[in-house]
């Protein structure tokens, strides 16, 4: 089994609201997945579950264990960084260190010095006198100072500038990530995890709409920028979206005949962006 | 439970709270003895001032006289005094650490949801029922001994200042001040009313955790208002005849439990031995104040047991609020 979570109807209910609704999926080791949906689509739900912040319904492993039990030894091999700023507002530098030092086994101080050393922060400084920017640096230098087999990211640079952003996803590419370890991330910024992701999954309304690696989503997705002229054929081959660049169409398909689609216009491979808008503008027509 | 891990979680608790834990009762004390520094300085000013004006201030006998015909029952009452007065600071302080304790336990499931640190505590691999518990026995045992080595300082360096002024006035302050006074019975009697309080303060220390762990905004009003207005609708529907709860009781056995038994020794006001106290006349009454008598009492008493399961009940109520409180 290669899977490190794995998803069968996982369901979780808010009052009367569905926030999942029998999901299914799974996550290999050694990927990077992106969660990627619109606001109240469930995101967060899911990796609350992952996380054994929430109880839900359904079935649902995170390296072996149900995340609602045992959350302790969970924890001891998952990291997760949810949303910007969650450090505590007091602590300093050197406390939030000794601490962490102190209760999680799989912590390398040495590491996580090694990785502050670049950065502007000294060990006395609290959180409370650090920029957006640093907080994050000093969450990511801990969480990648941690041998752990699966990172979990909650929109990890909301508000950041895009220095930071940039920075941020640099250090986990090059630093951090391997084939022992997985990472979730979700984020609005599709754009910037784009080209590090190795896995989407299109979550809408509490169910997922796609679940494929990139190398599939390069040989099923093509963006066709029509020649003029040529429109009415495009379209009949069943185009799942359609937009307008500069005046001419550009046609969104699942699964066309590439040769065909070559003789009507330019072919691309489309943007992560761009097939987000077309799966979830597709489903609801 | 990992041990060190939970030794790292006190220290937590310690760094987030040291101004509570630490600083609160250190500045008090300070501007105690600060005050009493000023009040002998004061005295010797005026003294100084009226003497050199030619006048001799004395009142009844010179105090030097008069020490010399000290006998050992007079000693011993020079030695009460003094132990009052060191008693005194031991009560400012835990008055002090009174308010520390119930703000602190206030804020300390309600701070870390506000302002969002609790995702990045669950992040690492402690259990929530031994965050909770570091949070309690911070409150029980850590804060009460940091007070405790504050208090016993204090009153040495009370005891330093009086003696230092008596020796001014060449009294001998090892016969005078050092040898009648006896801080040791007082801390003694302090300390062993530490694990008594442990058990008699877990109804507040669960209430006051319960409500901080299961408010949305506003703990402190929950924690109050809740208790009182329970009480107030009780005296109403008791003078319809509905049910009757008598008020003394709940008062002073359900809502005071709740809010003010975090309070030191505030058991002595249960079953009249705050009277004995206030009818305080001779010495020998005093003894009161050091016996283990209150403390012994306490323990015995069932009511006490009955809070403290309850208080237990919270805790746990506590805890399992903080592992499934899903706030989206």
């Amino acid at each position: 089994m290669n899977a490190i979570a794995e998803a069968r109807g996982l369901t979780k209910r808010y009052g009367s609201t569905l926030a999942l609704d029998g999901v299914d999926f799974e996550v290999d080791a050694g990927r990077i997945v992106g969660l990627i949906g619109p606001n109240g689509a469930g995101k967060t739900t899911a990796l609350k579950a992952l996380l054994g912040l929430t109880d839900f319904d359904g079935e649902l492993t995170v390296l072996g264990l149900d995340p609602r039990e045992d959350r302790p030894r969970l924890m001891q091999q998952v990291c997760f960084i949810a949303d910007v700023a969650t450090l505590p507002r007091w602590i300093r530098v050197n406390q939030v260190l000794d601490f962490v030092e102190g209760v999680h086994p799989r912590f390398s101080r040495e590491k996580a010095e090694r990785f502050l050393k670049g950065t502007k922060l000294y060990p006395e400084q609290r959180v409370r006198e650090m920029s957006k920017g640093m907080i994050v640096q000093l969450h990511l230098a801990i969480v990648m100072a941690i041998d752990a087999r699966f990172l979990v990211l909650d929109e990890p640079t909301l508000g950041l500038d895009i220095l930071h952003r940039k920075e941020f996803y640099g250090r986990l590419l090059n630093d951090y990530f391997d084939e022992q370890r997985t990472i979730l991330v979700t984020t609005h910024q599709v754009e910037e995890v784009e080209n590090i992701l190795t896995d989407l999954l299109f979550i809408k309304d509490g169910r997922i709409v796609l679940s494929a690696t990139m190398d599939e989503v390069s040989e099923r997705f093509s963006e066709l920028m029509v020649a003029s002229g040529r429109e009415d054929e495009a379209r009949a081959l069943g185009p799942i979206h359609e937009r307008t660049v500069f005046g001419r169409p550009v046609l969104l398909f699942d699964g066309a005949d590439r040769s065909k689609l070559r003789e009507l216009g330019e072919i691309h491979k489309p943007s992560v962006a761009d097939l987000f808008v077309a799966v979830m503008q597709g489903n609801e027509s | 439970m990992n041990t060190k891990a939970f030794g790292w979680l006190l220290k937590r608790e310690y760094w987030e709270n040291r101004g509570g834990f630490w600083t609160a009762p250190l500045v008090t004390v300070a501007i105690f003895l600060g005050l009493n520094a000023l009040g002998l300085v004061t005295a010797e000013v005026f003294r100084g001032k009226l003497e050199a004006n030619g006048a001799h201030i004395q009142i009844g006998v010179p105090i030097s006289e008069l020490t010399k015909n000290l006998g050992d029952k007079e000693l011993h009452m020079v030695g009460e005094g003094l132990n009052m007065a060191m008693a005194s600071y031991s009560m400012i302080i835990q008055v002090v650490l009174f308010f520390v304790l119930f703000f602190y336990l206030l804020g300390a499931l309600y701070d870390e949801r506000k302002d969002r640190s609790v995702l990045f505590w669950k992040s690492l691999p402690i259990s929530d029922t031994a965050t909770v518990l570091s949070k309690v026995t911070s409150a029980l045992l850590v804060a009460p001994l940091l007070a405790f080595a504050i208090t016993a300082l204090a009153q040495l360096a009370l005891l330093g200042m009086l003696g230092l002024y008596a020796l001014a006035h060449g009294i001998n302050p090892v016969r005078f001040v050092w040898g009648p006074a006896d801080p040791m019975v007082l801390w003694a009697h302090q300390l062993a009313a530490i694990p008594v309080q442990i058990i008699w303060a877990l109804p507040a220390v669960g209430w006051l955790l319960l409500c901080s762990s299961w408010a949305r905004t506003k703990p402190f009003l929950w924690a109050v208002l809740v208790p009182v207005a329970f009480g107030v609708f009780n005296a109403f529907f008791s003078l319809w005849g509905l049910f009757n709860v008598p008020s003394q009781w709940y008062w002073s056995n359900v809502a005071g439990r709740l809010l003010l038994s975090l309070t030191p020794m505030s058991w002595l006001s249960q079953d009249g031995i705050i009277d004995q106290i206030s009818r305080i006349q001779s010495e020998q009454d005093l003894d009161v104040l050091y016996s283990l008598h209150g403390h012994l009492q306490i323990l015995g008493s069932l009511n006490t047991w009955i809070g403290a399961a309850i208080g237990c009940l919270m805790i746990a109520a506590a805890i399992y609020l903080r592992r499934w409180r899903d706030e989206s």
